[in-house]
C-alpha cells in the first residue's frame, strides 16, 4: 500500500512518497496550484533555489496510475535529495542561528514576490554540508494584504526560544527532541533568566508574546480574525526577530572536549602519521557517506570529506560541534552533529516515526572512531561486543582506533576508578569485534601504543 | 483560499497587531535612516570630488 511518509501528512497541500526504490517525490493537490503557479511566476523559486535557500526539484510526469492510488493531482516534484536529514535538537547553536536567519531571509523575499510563508518549523530546514535550506516546497502561499504572519509563533517556539534557551544554558537545547513544535512559549519564559525583560526584542517576541497566548487561550476572537496589518508592520517584525537573532553570540561553556587538540598525549608526529595512515584506509574504502564518530572537531572527518565522502561529524561535546560548523560554514560535504552515541537520538513524534532515528538514517558505507573505545567500555562501561554490534548495524565498514590500558589517556580514566576491566585488552577487542567484522588491516600507529584498524561487516 | 494549516495562535495575531505599529514605524524609521546615510555618502564623494579638480 502506499501512503505517504511517515514525516510528510500534516500539510494537506501535499505530500512526500517513495513513488519507487530511490525515488522521493512530492505530491501536489490541485487547490495548491494558484499558489505553486505564484512560486514560479513571481521568480521567486528562481531567486531562491539561486541563493541555495531553496531546494531544487524537477517537474515529472503525472502517470494514470498515479491518480488512481492517490486521488487528485496537480503535480508530482522530485526534490533533489538532502544525503542525510538531521534535527534541530542534534544542531549547535550556530546551526540553530543559521537555520532561523535562512527562514527569515526566505520570508523576507517571499514578501517582496508577494507570497509568505505560512509555517515555520526547524526541521524544514536541512543542512546540505553547513549550507542551511528550505527543504518544503510546498511552504509558500499567497500573500493576502493585510495579513499577518500566521507562522510567527512556529517560528518563535522553533528558532528563538531555543536559541534563546541554549544561549543561557546549552543543555536546555534538548526540548526540542520532546517539543515535537518546539519550545512552548511560557515555559521559555520562564527559563530565561531575568535580566531576558530588559532586551526589547526577547520582551515582545517571548515574555510578551507568551502573555499573550495565555490571555487569548479561550480561542479566536474577531481582532484576530481582521486583516489590517500593513505590510511595513510585517516587515517591521521580521526585521526585529532578523536583528534579535544576528546579534546573539553563544557564551561558549568551558566543556570537556573544546579543546581537545592541544590537550591530547599525541606527539606532532604520531599525530601526523595517524592522518596519514586514516587516509590510506579510506583511500581503500568506496567514497560515500562516512559517520565519524566521537569527530571532535572534524579534524579526521576532513580526511573523509577529500576523499569524496558526504561527511557527518558527530561528537557529543556542543563547544566541539559548535567549532567544527564554524570552521567547515562553507563546506558543502561535512555536516556537523552533536550526538551523544550513548544515548542516541531516538525515533519520535507520530507513531514514533515523524523524526527517525540516528540509526535508522544509515547505515553509512564507513564509520570511523578513533580515540573513541576507552570512552565508551571504561567510561561508560560498555563491553567490546556491544560497541561492535553498535557499529555494525552503524556501518558497513569500520574504521578503528583500539588504546590500550598501558596509554596515559586510559590511565587517566582508570584514575579515579576501580580497573574492573580485566577484559580490557587487544586479543578480546579483535575477538569480539570479529563476531560481526573481518579486520582487512591492522597498523600500529608511529611513536604511540595505539593500532588502527579497518573492518568489513560480515554480511547477515 | 486560505491554505494555512497550522493554528497560528490568537495572542500570536494579536501581539503581531499591536505590535506591529511599534516594530514598523521603527523599520520605516532605519529605512529612511538607511537612505539618507545612502544619499549623505553619496554627496560627499561627489563634493570631495569636485573639490580636488
Amino acid at each position: 500500500m502506499n501512503i505517504p511518509n511517515d514525516n510528510s501528512f500534516r500539510d494537506p497541500c501535499g505530500f512526500i512518497f517513495m513513488r519507487s526504490e530511490n525515488m522521493l517525490t512530492r505530491l501536489i493537490r490541485p487547490y495548491y496550484g494558484r499558489h505553486y503557479e505564484q512560486l514560479f511566476s513571481s521568480g521567486l523559486y528562481d531567486d531562491l533555489t539561486g541563493d541555495g535557500l531553496l531546494i531544487p526539484h524537477l517537474e515529472i510526469p503525472v502517470e494514470q496510475s498515479d491518480t488512481e492510488q492517490y486521488g487528485d493531482i496537480y503535480k508530482l516534484i522530485q526534490p533533489e535529495v538532502i544525503p542525510l536529514v538531521s534535527y534541530p535538537y542534534e544542531w549547535s547553536f550556530s546551526q540553530l542561528k543559521a537555520a532561523a536567519l535562512a527562514t527569515l531571509t526566505i520570508q523576507k523575499k517571499a514578501l517582496s514576490k508577494g507570497m509568505t510563508l505560512k509555517d515555520a518549523p526547524a526541521h524544514n530546514i536541512q543542512f546540505k554540508g553547513c549550507q542551511p535550506l528550505l527543504i518544503d516546497s510546498l511552504s509558500f502561499e499567497i500573500y493576502q494584504p493585510g495579513d499577518v504572519w500566521k507562522a510567527y509563533g512556529q517560528f518563535c517556539r522553533n528558532f528563538l526560544g531555543p536559541l534563546l534557551l541554549m544561549n543561557h544554558d546549552y543543555r536546555l537545547s534538548e526540548i526540542m527532541l520532546y517539543e515535537m513544535d518546539g519550545a512552548p512559549l511560557d515555559l521559555t519564559s520562564k527559563l530565561l533568566p531575568r535580566g531576558s525583560w530588559l532586551s526589547f526584542g526577547a520582551l515582545l517576541h517571548i515574555h510578551l508574546h507568551a502573555k499573550a497566548l495565555k490571555v487569548c487561550k479561550s480561542g479566536g476572537s474577531a481582532t484576530a480574525k481582521r486583516r489590517n496589518n500593513s505590510l511595513n508592520s510585517l516587515l517591521g517584525l521580521i526585521d526585529s526577530l532578523e536583528s534579535l537573532i544576528s546579534r546573539l553570540k553563544w557564551k561558549i561553556p568551558a566543556t570537556e572536549w573544546a579543546d581537545y587538540y592541544n590537550n591530547n598525549n599525541y606527539s606532532a608526529n604520531a599525530l601526523s602519521a595517524k592522518e596519514q595512515l586514516v587516509d590510506s584506509l579510506l583511500a581503500r574504502l568506496p567514497a560515500g557517506m562516512a559517520w565519524d564518530f566521537g569527530a571532535n572537531d572534524g579534524r579526521f572527518s576532513e580526511l573523509a570529506a577529500r576523499r569524496g565522502c558526504y561527511t557527518v561529524a558527530m561528537d557529543i561535546d556542543p563547544v566541539a560541534v559548535e567549532n567544527n560548523f564554524i570552521r567547515h560554514r562553507d563546506s558543502a560535504s561535512m555536516l556537523p552533529l552533536r550526538i551523544d552515541l550513548r544515548n542516541p537520538s531516538p525515533g519520535n513524534g507520530w507513531n514514533g516515526r515523524e523524526r527517525l532515528s540516528l540509526f535508522e538514517r544509515g547505515p553509512a558505507d564507513t564509520g570511523m572512531a578513533l580515540a573513541l573505545i576507552h570512552h565508551l567500555a571504561i567510561s561508560n562501561n560498555v563491553p567490546f561486543l556491544k560497541i561492535a554490534q553498535c557499529f555494525a548495524s552503524a556501518c558497513k565498514n569500520l574504521i578503528i582506533e583500539f588504546i590500550p590500558k598501558s596509554d596515559s589517556m586510559v590511565q587517566k580514566l582508570l584514575s579515579s576508578r576501580q580497573d574492573i576491566f580485566s577484559n580490557y585488552d587487544q586479543q578480546t577487542f579483535e575477538a569480539d569485534f570479529s563476531k560481526f567484522f573481518t579486520i582487512h588491516a591492522v597498523n600500529r600507529v608511529a611513536g604511540s601504543e595505539r593500532t588502527i584498524y579497518l573492518m568489513k561487516k560480515i554480511q547477515d | 483560499m486560505i491554505i494555512a494549516y497550522i493554528d497560528p495562535g490568537t495572542g500570536s495575531i494579536i501581539l503581531q497587531i499591536i505590535a506591529g505599529g511599534v516594530v514598523g514605524t521603527l523599520f520605516v524609521i532605519k529605512l529612511y535612516w538607511r537612505r539618507f546615510k545612502a544619499m549623505s555618502a553619496r554627496l560627499l564623494k561627489f563634493f570631495s570630488g569636485r573639490s580636488k579638480e
